[in-house]
């Protein structure tokens, strides 16, 4: 009675196509083949669990730089439930993410060089380890949801500024669960296009982000790692030009939020030839907001070089200026 | 009949729904989509606010403060008005701009709020503006797909969450409810459908402002939850004139005291009758003295009410409901019945007797946080 319908099963699992993937369900059994489930110790009120990408054939996992890997023994757990003792081979701490290598061969892996660069609105594959839900044997978690745009992270962790500042992939899906770190943002094509990110706090918004450090960042720091370079922090910006060089001073009293009044502008200086004037209400710097008196500051050490076009508020007017950033000043 | 199936599901390659058709579906509804937000960017603007301080606790869910980041609002009509979520206010900032798709950039005034919607009419002084295309109402359906877009995150272009519309009536009929993820990011934002009509605003409702008047960002606790909400495009349209001539909207109450118990139907297990049990009257009734405007107006402990506005109201969800279409200050027709007479009185709402109360330590988060 069941022997037709098995049959006829059984001819269409030998019938689906291996590779490349066309049906979902060959793209997600790959995808879940190459994040791992990472344990190590649990300090404080840190967890002792995370999820992990496998990027090289032999062994290298890209995992989230949490204290779990001070433990004397981290474990990698495969899909298919193999455990691998870990050792830490490289930390990035601005990207809070960190190579792990195990002994193993043959491992399937997301190739760094496939860049993904899915687009706001596209569909994007999760899978991550949220809640350590998925134990031995089991493969991680998979979500789909969509790619919700792109923009720079402006987050804390513990009332810390998060040391990344870069871009990252925002998504819809519940990411920031406990556990889902270090796992696997891959495209419709099951091209890795980010790692999920340790959990952050907007500054924007005052909510839990879910993000992805991008594919780029990620292979850069594993070119760093097996190169044996360090990892460095953002390296300082040299000789940029501050609102003080431009001739502005603001009107800076003090508290969290400062107002950027214009209060003076020097004589003879790039922002008075620009047309800047005392009272000015600096609203954005190269149309990034501004909302107090530090961000000015902060964008003009980040900017590459360039004139400068500042937003302000004039009495019931916003008017556009450019300002001229000669070098010596 | 089971091979039969297969056979069908054979033809199309795909047993369960995770085959190359599945595939094309997802990649086509991407692309629609992708299309759709492109068209509906022009009305939709980025808002900037310069001070003003954290809000006074009771405004938020406990343990919430406001980020500093910009906020999000539609355009509405073509000479500069603009809707958005009074939630984007709460720190009461001095300076509000707004800036629009096309870069130009403007000096916006808050003209007004409507406190139980979390809604906020800003105005700029600008012409020809392209204002949102509107859905009307009896066009959604539940299950249909939707996207809620935001400039929360100050990327160059709005972020977006996609989801559906999980109900059609909430929050006594002003608001959708939608799985697409509402949060600070889009709140003042719109939820759009596929043909790029916005759907409703997104703001944050429920959690502990879902009857009680809750503080402006009472419902922010259930931000990124699968449960967001956004006010009906009818709704905003219907409350429009009273926001543009600068008055603040509160919810109306009809001044006496009425009774809340709904009917209850079937017959009880025990012999004794549940204590709510009310046998179907057709309204609702008035359980005590009248006071102010109601009073004036002739309303009697005794009354029952009918209908509000011909609004019928035989239960009292259906009377706040009615009555939730209406702001503190309109005037109402109520439908009594007074023994076997029935009357007409116009009564005056008056603004909600009971005062906002502090909102009880959030609910807990549905999912927890890594710390």
């Amino acid at each position: 009675m069941l022997f037709p319908p098995l049959c006829l099963i059984a001819c269409i699992i030998a019938m689906q196509p291996a590779d490349p993937p066309e049906s979902l369900d060959a793209l997600l059994q790959g995808v879940q083949g190459r994040v791992v489930k990472v344990h190590g110790g649990r300090i404080g009120r840190e967890l002792g669990f995370a999820s992990g990408v496998i990027v090289s054939a032999d062994g290298e996992v890209i995992t989230v730089l949490s204290s779990l890997l001070e433990s004397q023994s981290i474990r990698v757990v495969l899909a298919d439930g193999r455990r691998f003792v870990a050792r830490v081979k490289a930390r990035d701490p601005r990207l809070r993410l960190a190579l792990l290598a195990i002994d193993a061969q043959d491992l399937p892996y997301f190739d760094l060089q496939g860049r993904a660069a899915p687009q706001r609105g596209d569909w994007l594959i999760a899978a991550a380890n949220p809640f350590k839900v998925a134990e031995g044997p089991e493969p991680v978690s998979i979500m789909l949801g969509t790619m919700s745009g792109r923009v720079e992270l402006s987050g804390r962790r513990r009332a810390q500024d998060f040391p990344y500042d870069g871009e990252v992939l925002l998504t819809d899906m519940l990411v920031n669960t406990p556990g889902c770190a270090g796992g696997a943002i891959t495209d419709l094509d099951g091209r890795l296009a980010g790692v999920i990110g340790q959990a952050a706090l907007s500054n924007l918004t005052n909510t839990w982000l879910n993000y992805a450090i991008p594919i780029d960042e990620v292979a850069a720091f594993v070119e760093r790692a097996r190169s044996g370079a360090t990892a460095e922090i953002h390296a300082a910006a040299e000789q940029a030009p501050s609102a003080m060089s431009l001739g502005i001073r603001l009107f800076d009293v003090g508290g969290r939020i400062r107002p950027a009044y214009v209060e003076r502008v020097r004589p003879g200086s790039s922002a008075e030839h620009g047309g800047l004037r005392a009272d000015d209400l600096i609203l954005a710097v190269d149309e990034r907001p501004v909302t107090s008196c530090g961000d000015v500051d902060r964008i003009l050490a980040e900017r590459s070089p360039g004139p400068l076009r500042l937003t302000v508020k004039r009495g019931e007017q916003v008017v556009s200026l450019t300002i001229a950033v000669v070098d010596s000043q | 009949m089971m091979l039969a199936r297969l056979l069908v599901l054979f033809h199309f390659g795909d047993l369960v729904g995770v085959g190359p058709d599945r595939m094309a579906e997802m990649r086509q509804m991407a692309a629609v989509w992708k299309a759709t937000v492109a068209e509906c960017e022009p009305w939709i603007v980025r808002i900037d606010t310069v001070g003003g301080a954290q809000p006074e606790p009771g405004a938020l869910a406990a343990g919430f403060r406001l980020g500093d980041g910009p906020t999000t609002g539609v355009i509405w009509t073509a000479d500069g008005y603009i809707y958005t979520s009074n939630f984007n206010f709460l720190k009461t900032p001095p300076i509000i701009t707004v800036h629009l798709h096309d870069d130009r950039a403007f000096v916006a005034r808050l003209v007004a709020q409507d406190v139980p919607a979390h809604t906020a009419l800003l105005k700029i002084d600008a012409e020809g503006l392209p204002p949102a295309p509107r859905t009307p109402r009896s066009a959604l359906r539940a299950g249909q797909s939707t996207c809620a877009l935001g400039f929360g995150h100050a990327g160059k272009a709005p972020t977006l969450s996609i989801g559906i519309v999980s109900a059609i009536s909430r929050i006594d009929g002003i608001a959708l409810q939608t799985d697409a993820r509402i949060s600070p990011a889009n709140y003042g934002g719109p939820l759009i459908d596929l043909q790029g009509r916005m759907i409703g605003l997104c703001v944050p409702l429920g959690g502990t402002g879902m009857h009680t008047a809750g503080g402006a960002g009472a419902g922010v606790e259930w931000y990124d939850s699968g449960v967001g909400f956004a006010v009906h495009c009818e709704y905003l349209e219907a409350r429009f004139e009273a926001l543009k001539s600068g008055r603040t909207l509160q919810r109306g109450d009809i001044g006496a005291p009425l009774d809340a118990r709904e009917p209850v139907f079937g017959s009880p297990a025990t012999a004794s009758a549940p204590a709510d049990a009310l046998p179907a009257d057709g309204g609702v009734r008035v359980i005590g003295p009248p006071e102010g405007a109601a009073a004036a107006a002739g309303l009697a402990e005794g009354d029952v009410i009918l209908s509000v506005n011909d609004i019928p109201t035989p239960r009292f969800t259906a009377l706040r409901k009615a009555v939730a279409r209406f702001s503190a200050g309109d005037e109402v027709t109520l439908t009594i019945r007074r023994g076997s007479e029935e009357r007409r009185l116009t009564v005056t709402l008056e603004p909600e007797s009971t005062p906002a109360t502090a909102p009880a330590a959030a609910e807990s988060r549905p999912a927890a946080r890594e710390e």
